[in-house]
């Protein structure tokens, strides 16, 4: 297998299926677009068509799809505030002031070139450490995996740097919705207002297309456009060099997209945790070792490249266990693995000494997705940033009508259309009055994770507290969590008493 | 808002195990203490005249007020009358509605608008990807034209 002229062959083959990994692209990147479909539903939808192909044309229609709609999720989240899919939550946050400042076009080109890229490096690491890393998601258990929760937990604070109390309240709040439903225990149904379709707890979809699309859609009308006065003629000036200016910024961040997506390749490992924690993960740690941490949130490129190079670095992630211990971590995983076994594979090591061709094929088909994805998907940016130049008069119906359907596509339930527009008036309300929707969602998303793992760990430690500074590699992860919090604090306590000097010495600030 | 979530937290779950209601209580605790230092951060910063007291940061009666409110109003009677009256048809009236709101007037871009929607959303996701939406008049009839 160390044999380079099998890895070759088996790019070959793989990009000589490129008839079915394009369809499954451009679906992909249709169903990232659409908030509220996700990859998984409309790979269960299509399971049927890949169980008449081919298991390599099958896994790589599969993986064309899934791949993309990773991508496809940050352009919403970029043009209009409006994440796709929960993994793009985070590129709102400095792809949309991008696009208010009349610079969709570059925010578009970012998204797309560290989406592919991020996924490539992922990949190609995957292929090359393969037998390692299907070893990691073992090391990871409940008490390893509430300190990763808490690890996304300390990004509400983060957020809530520019007013700590509301910032703090508004992920609180969150964390508050994510406790209504079942507890992970005894399955005791919890503060669900009576309705049964809360007992499973508050949905993501519902809640992240209330937050971020209905609440930005009552706030969108306010202006004609959705680009600010001033940048209009920017916006419309936009051309092919803007998309070359977009590369080049890419180009001198190549080293943080590398790293935040391997936060991703790490994430997706883990069972349960995904991409929207990876997202979120990458773009607080760039902040936090950003020479110009201040700039985030005000439209600054790396804050658009490391929560899409995190979040496309989960996609091989998520298929390691799958592959190599027959494990699947999530529903897309388990999805791939019924493909798999339907033609008979037995996954798990076996299949990478019996079948390495099917084994590590499935990682070539990807590398060629983002191959393909480089080539075709990055010159679209130009004509997609175009739709932001559409009158808000006819935008804000168009999203406010079809987002509420969106809302019914996860569960198909009704309900979950009045719950959206229930957590838009929530989301508007909170954006009036200067609470961050990003830290609710966070909470939302975080609560019920961290309530599922605290729980198992405290109930494998006999209810004893200690038991969560019981493991080693828990314990580094605990002391990771402590630096992050106090990390920016002592900078900007340094900042402060250089400042201070400067100024002692004659110089104004 | 928070407050009353987390009173009516506490209050629905009196009756239930200490590790079904551990994880509400605590982040309820912390909710409710920053709560109240907000408000008497609030306060002190209303007295010294720097802030006042009213909803006007959320709805102050405008002109833009009563399009979003209208906008609402028309989203949440779409989503009660749409086991009725069907994706399609509710999906055509929605956008026709809000689109009047937002300040269109050319009916030829109003119909084209909310005919073309809808009907891209029926193809796609009822027609395509056979999701249960719900199925109202022209539904039924686009099922009796095809016969199935």
């Amino acid at each position: 297998m160390g044999d380079p002229s099998f890895f070759i062959d088996l790019f070959l083959r793989s990009l000589g299926l490129w008839y079915v990994i394009i369809p499954g692209m451009l679906i992909g990147l249709l169903v990232g677009i659409l908030p509220g479909f996700s990859a998984q539903n409309t790979l269960i939808i299509l399971l049927p068509l890949t169980l008449h192909m081919s298991v390599e044309a099958g896994m790589a229609f599969m993986i064309g799809l899934y791949c993309t709609t990773q991508l496809g999720g940050g352009i919403p989240a970029i043009l209009f505030n409006m994440p796709g899919e929960g993994g793009a939550a985070a590129t709102t946050l400095d792809g949309y002031p991008m696009t208010r400042k009349g610079q969709a076009q570059q925010a578009l080109v970012l998204c797309f070139f560290a989406s592919a890229f991020g996924g490539l490096v992922t990949t190609l690491a995957t292929i090359a450490l393969l037998p390692w890393l299907s070893k990691f998601g073992l090391y990871f258990k409940s008490v390893e995996m509430v300190v990763v929760m808490v690890f996304g937990l300390t990004l509400i604070a983060a957020i809530a740097a520019k007013n700590m109390i509301k910032g703090l309240i508004a992920g609180f709040f969150g964390l508050m919705i994510g406790a209504i439903g079942a507890d992970p225990v005894y399955g005791t149904g919890r503060a669900n207002f009576g309705f049964l379709e809360l007992y499973d707890g508050v949905p993501l979809i519902p809640a992240l297309i209330g937050l971020f699309a209905i609440s930005e859609a009552l706030v969108m009308i306010e202006d004609e456009s959705v680009v600010q006065q001033g940048a209009i003629a920017q916006a419309h000036s936009a051309s092919w060099h803007d998309t070359l200016e977009g590369l080049w910024i890419n180009l001198r961040y190549l080293w943080q997209t590398i790293w935040t997506s391997l936060i991703g390749l790490v994430i997706g490992i883990l069972p349960g945790a995904g991409s929207t924690v990876a997202a979120f993960l990458a773009y607080h740690y760039s902040k936090l070792f950003s020479r110009t941490p201040e700039l985030y949130g005000t439209g600054h490129p790396p804050g658009v490249i490391a929560p899409e190079s995190a979040n496309n670095g989960v996609t091989s992630g998520t298929l390691i266990p799958v592959l190599a211990l027959g494990i699947p971590g999530g529903t897309t995983g388990a999805i791939m693995m019924i493909v798999l076994t339907y033609h008979g594979l037995v996954l798990g090591p076996r299949l990478f000494i019996e079948k390495p061709e099917i084994a590590y094929g499935v990682f070539m088909q990807m590398t060629v997705c983002y191959l393909l994805m480089l080539l075709f998907v990055l010159p679209l940016a130009r004509y997609m940033s175009r739709v932001v130049w559409v009158p808000t008069k006819f935008l804000v119906p168009l999203i406010l009508s079809l987002i509420t359907v969106a809302a019914f596509s996860e569960r198909e339930y009704v309900f979950d259309m009045g719950l959206a527009l229930v957590f838009g008036v929530i989301g508007y309300i909170a954006r009036k009055t200067g609470y961050e929707v990003t830290a609710l969602l966070i909470g939302v998303l975080m609560g019920p994770l961290l309530e599922t793992y605290l729980l198992r760990a405290l109930r494998v430690g006999q209810g004893d507290p200690l038991h969560l500074f019981s493991s080693t590699i828990g314990n580094v992860l605990w002391v990771m969590v402590v630096l992050s919090l106090l990390l920016p604090w002592l900078r900007a306590r340094s900042k402060r008493g250089v400042l201070a000097q400067s100024q002692a010495a004659g110089y104004e600030s | 808002m928070a407050v009353a979530l987390t009173f009516y937290y506490l209050y629905d779950t009196t009756e239930v195990t200490w590790e079904a209601r551990a994880t509400g209580v605590l982040v309820g605790a912390v909710l409710l203490c920053l709560v109240a230092l907000q408000i008497v951060t609030t306060s002190l910063a209303a007295l010294r005249g720097r802030f006042s007291w009213g909803w006007n940061d959320i709805f102050d009666g405008s002109s833009m007020d009563q399009r979003r409110l209208g906008l609402l109003l028309v989203s949440a009677l779409f989503i009660l009358a749409i086991e009725w009256v069907g994706t399609t048809l509710g999906l055509i009236v929605v956008l026709t509605s809000s689109l009047l709101i937002t300040g269109v007037r050319s009916v030829r871009q109003i119909v084209l608008i909310s005919v073309i929607t809808a009907g891209t959303v029926y193809g796609l996701l009822i027609f395509l990807l056979g999701s249960r939406l719900p199925r109202g008049p022209i539904e039924h009839l686009i099922d009796r034209l095809l016969g199935t």
